[in-house]
């Protein structure tokens, strides 16, 4: 697939991996992407990858980490580059938690055809993900999770 | 982000009024108002989403959770809900939990 290149550093927000820094994490990808984007789809499709992605870092987030170990970051970085010989707008998404591959290459899928009675109530999330941007990876990189959500640019 | 509930008794149906965005964060809200609800009984939900912004997969899993308490003749309409928040619906295959209607005035 091979890395972006260059990338430029646009924007970026770090804050603890809690509930409490939700608000802020969300205005921050909202009005920042509203900036390098727009006000339309690829705005909201930015905004669903990210929350869903960042749904799965705070809320299985181990609520005990021990003694020696850092307490849970996130790190939002807007970069933008050209990837597959396209300009793209790359949200990254890094956290210092266990190393957790949601393997994103492979695709999920959703049974539409089970009677909705049946229908799991978990799941959607990382099928929106990659629904929503245009590419997604994910790399233990530098002792983080690293998610970098690619959009297409005009 | 917030989320503003109004939820509202009719002889008919039970309307619950949306406001703001349904997301990881606020969907607990949804997620309570719904649990205040005898969904068990429930004919008709209506959620009348024209002034939500943004919803997630937690607001599809609170628009799911309702639907498989309610008896399985019910109807769980969604009024009024923006381009996106169709299209994440439909891709999802939940319109076959949701009915989706453009305006409150078309129900009765």
């Amino acid at each position: 697939m091979g890395e972006p290149e260059p990338m430029t550093p646009l924007a970026s927000l770090d804050r603890a991996a809690v509930m409490e820094s939700w608000d802020e994490i969300q205005a921050f990808v909202a009005e920042r992407g509203e900036q390098l984007l727009g006000s339309g789809p690829a705005l909201y499709k930015l905004r669903l990858a990210t929350e869903e992605l960042l749904s799965n870092v705070i809320r299985y987030a181990p609520s005990d980490r021990a003694g020696t170990q850092a307490p849970l970051h996130l790190w939002l970085t807007f970069l933008q580059g050209e990837f597959q010989g396209k300009p793209a707008l790359i949200l990254q998404l890094e956290d210092n938690g266990p190393a957790f591959d949601p393997q994103l290459e492979r695709e999920r899928q959703i049974d539409t055809t089970q009677p909705i009675q049946e229908r799991p109530i978990g799941g959607l999330g990382l099928f929106l993900v990659q629904q929503s941007v245009d590419h997604v990876d994910y790399a233990w990189s530098n002792q983080r999770n690293r998610y970098r959500l690619f959009m297409w640019l005009p | 982000m917030s989320l503003t509930i109004e939820s509202i008794s009719h002889p008919s149906h039970h309307l619950i009024n949306l406001s703001g965005e349904v997301d990881t964060k606020t969907a607990t809200s949804l997620m309570d108002a719904l649990a205040e609800l005898e969904l068990a009984g429930l004919l008709e939900l209506r959620i009348d989403m024209a002034d939500v912004a943004f919803l997630s997969s937690a607001g599809l899993r609170a628009l799911l959770f309702a639907k498989q308490k309610m008896p399985y003749e019910s109807r769980l309409v969604v009024i009024g809900a923006n381009t996106a928040i169709v299209e994440v619906i439909t891709k999802t295959g939940l319109t076959e939990a949701v009915t989706l209607v453009a305006d409150i005035s078309l129900l009765s």
